[in-house]
């Protein structure tokens, strides 16, 4: 593990270069990918135009944002204007840098981990760097002094601040199993059957967690920040050309760097069937990549699935979603590991048991809030109302 | 040397930032600022070793406590309420108030630092000497508190000081200089934190824990609105 | 490093937090000095629990970061009352219960 200096250095620097420019590159296949994937689900063909079966569009819809005018209106305040966007991006950037995408190559005798940086607070980092994504969707609809941007800006900045706690309380069950902050332990002791781990163990957790992702990475069905319907654009109404190109790209960023870290927390990481220690030292570290990059597809594909299969969520559900349902369960589920755990010792308990708790939960929620329910649903207005209540 | 150039570029910018927080005019502005500030706090953790406290500070202070300031901001919209800067014999009159105390507080804090804590040239001197009883104190309180596993938790320190005197006898100043160079950059370690929190600040812990959950009932009743069925 | 570099540069910003609070009138900015404030004392706990090798210092920081959260919440709560009730923040003309 310890690497001479200079190993240390160049493997670095070629590790973020590589993970960067997987990561654009990710991005325009994404874009690719939405625009198809979308096309099956409603039965067209999608963009066929542009190259074979219209692999080039991404960069069409690239050069697209490039030539367009860049625009920067007058009534904006200019300063965090200009930075909303770059605030946006970087999140997404340097969440990467403590994600293990592989296992570790052997290269001339050094053993170089497919990590950019393994640091013992790992999860937390990731975490930090997350609740910072909100920055830039605040500011930017902040700065553009618009009334459809300052409304998405404010229902995004509660929907984040709402479903935060929800992605950090998911992940506590598996932190305390696996008695650990790295994520490269994490992935490692989940071990390499698909039985072995942590969805399974701590399936309700699991589907918090993926819930909470989409509502951080402002996706539909959680897209009530920029809902095109009733707000315009939301808060990237005033961005154009290229500044709106880095609000697009950072929302599959986000996709990416979440869907990587849900397959390291919950989905094994760069395990499949020991397939991951087939071939020699250089090999086994290869195929672990491409096992790892097998699965953040299918967690991808499962983003834009849903995309294209849910509605958007009124306001209230979602806080309702948030508040009432989603956090209960994994604040129980924390519970319940815990104490199975410390009386059973055995995953396959607190497997069950998790199960058992998180619908009881959801029994019990469901009935208070169908005989708690008020007639009228209470609307964003009368949540956002008050200061013109207040001159009346 | 990591550490000279980490608390240079962070000092200088918490400082820079911190000024712009009390001097911006719009407070959307100053609370970006306030949020540089908290980051280049996260760096000086980082460069003190405390990576645990660094993480928490940004996720609880970024990430959580400046997103409400610029919602209720943004919410209430405070851009349009600046007062036109005047300066008056007031404002003055703080700012020397301010640089006196803060004359002060830096006078005390290097006095009281000359009168206690070993300096690094004398604890890094003398190659091969034999160390003070103070630095033997401190690195058997710093080897203690490392050591501080299940089965000590209840005892105290004291005993194990003289304890491992014996063998912590023999080190080199260089040594003993590596050795507390080593223990404390795991005191920011999660594990130990963790340890130290859920044993010897159990109650602590917990009278947090009411605190929390009073502010949590307190802003409930505050921003609650009457509404006219519930008012009966 | 030293530990008094630390302490200056806690006593620096501790120092900006006590000017912001005194000649600014909008409640929120007053309310950020004082988290300043409690965030220089923050810097000051963990160098000087690591000058003695004490890791106390760092879980200080973390009641003081859980009474922050507390007194943000309450706070930011108050500031919102009362600019329904007042229309305004400045401190200046919040002055009602004065004699």
């Amino acid at each position: 593990m310890d690497l001479p200096f200079h190993v240390l250095i160049i493997s670095s620097l070629i590790k973020i270069v590589v993970v960067v420019h997987i990561l654009l590159i990710g991005v325009m296949a994404m874009i690719l990918a939405e625009r198809k994937v979308s096309g099956w689900i409603q039965d067209r063909h999608g963009p066929n135009r542009v190259g074979p079966w219209g692999i080039l569009q991404p960069i069409a819809d690239g050069i697209k944002f490039l030539l367009k005018e860049d625009l920067v209106p007058d009534h904006v305040d200019k300063p965090i204007y200009l930075l909303a966007p770059a605030i946006i991006l970087v999140p997404a950037l340097v969440t990467c840098g403590v994600v293990p995408f592989g296992s570790s190559i052997t290269i001339s005798g050094y053993e170089i981990p497919l990590q950019i940086a393994d640091i013992n607070i790992g999860i937390l980092y990731v975490l930090a760097i997350t609740s910072l994504g909100v920055y830039g969707v605040v500011l930017g609809a902040w700065a553009s002094n618009n009334k459809y941007s300052l409304l998405g800006g404010l229902r995004s900045s509660a929907q984040m601040i709402s479903y935060e706690l929800t992605l950090g309380l998911s992940i506590i069950g598996v932190l305390m199993l696996s008695g650990s902050l790295s994520l490269r332990d994490i992935a490692i002791q989940q071990g390499s059957y698909p039985w072995t781990w942590n969805f399974l163990i701590h399936f309700p957790a699991f589907l918090a967690f993926t819930t909470a992702a989409f509502a951080e990475t402002n996706r539909l069905p959680f897209d009530l920040a920029e809902a095109e319907q009733e707000l315009v654009g939301g808060y990237h109404t005033e961005y154009s050309s290229m500044k709106f190109a880095m609000y697009f790209m950072a929302e599959y960023m986000h996709m990416i760097v979440g869907s990587a870290v849900a397959v390291t927390l919950f989905l094994g990481g760069w395990h499949f069937f020991g397939l991951e220690t087939v071939g020699g030292p250089f090999w086994s570290g290869v195929i672990s990549f491409g096992i790892f990059f097998a699965k953040t597809a299918f967690f991808l594909f499962v983003f834009i699935w849903v995309r294209w299969t849910l509605p958007r969520f009124r306001y209230d559900q979602l806080m309702n979603l948030g508040w009432k349902f989603l956090l209960p369960i994994v604040i129980t589920t924390i519970v319940v590991t815990a104490t199975v755990w410390a009386f059973t010792q055995s995953k396959v308990w607190v497997g069950i048991l998790n199960v058992v708790a998180a619908f009881i939960v959801v029994a019990i929620v469901s009935t208070t809030v169908v005989m708690t329910r008020k007639l009228e649903p209470v609307e964003e207005r009368d949540i956002l109302s008050f200061t013109e209540e207040s001159s009346s | 040397m990591a550490e000279q150039i980490l608390f240079t570029v962070f000092g200088i910018l918490a400082v820079g930032s911190a000024i712009c927080v009390i001097t911006f005019k719009n407070p959307i502005h100053s609370a970006l600022a306030l949020v540089l500030t908290f980051f280049s706090l996260a760096g000086l953790f980082v460069s003190l070793g405390a990576y645990f406290v660094a993480a928490v500070q940004v996720i609880v202070y970024a990430g959580a406590i400046m997103v409400l300031f610029l919602f209720v901001i943004m919410l209430l919209n405070l851009g349009r309420l600046q007062t036109p800067r005047q300066i008056s014999k007031a404002k003055v009159f703080a700012v020397i108030l301010g640089i006196v105390l803060a004359a002060e507080a830096i006078y005390i804090g290097l006095k009281v630092y000359e009168g206690t804590a070993v300096s690094p040239a004398q604890r890094g001197s003398e190659v091969g000497a034999v160390i003070t009883s103070e630095q033997l104190n401190q690195i058997a309180a710093i080897e203690s508190a490392y050591r501080l596993d299940r089965s000590e938790i209840n005892s105290d320190y004291v005993p194990q000081i003289t304890s491992q005197k014996s063998n912590v006898d023999t080190l080199s100043a260089d040594e003993a200089d590596r050795l507390i160079k080593k223990l404390q950059g795991e005191m920011g370690n999660p594990d130990r934190i963790g340890t130290i929190l859920f044993t010897k600040f159990l109650l602590p812990f917990e009278v947090t824990s009411l605190i929390l959950l009073a502010a949590l009932i307190g802003v409930i009743v505050l921003v609650k609105r009457e509404t006219p069925n519930s008012a009966a | 490093m030293a530990l008094q570099y630390y302490l200056i540069l806690s006593a620096l910003l501790f120092t900006i937090g006590v000017i912001g609070v005194l000649i600014r009138r909008n409640a929120i900015i007053i309310f950020m000095c004082i988290e300043l404030m409690l965030n220089a004392a923050n810097l000051a706990f963990v160098a000087i629990g690591r000058e003695l090798g004490d890791a106390s210092g760092q879980i200080f920081v973390f009641f003081v970061m859980t009474v922050a959260a507390a007194e943000v919440a309450i706070g930011l709560a108050i500031i919102v009352s009362v600019f329904r009730h007042r229309e305004t923040i400045n401190i200046d003309e919040i002055n009602t219960m004065k004699g």
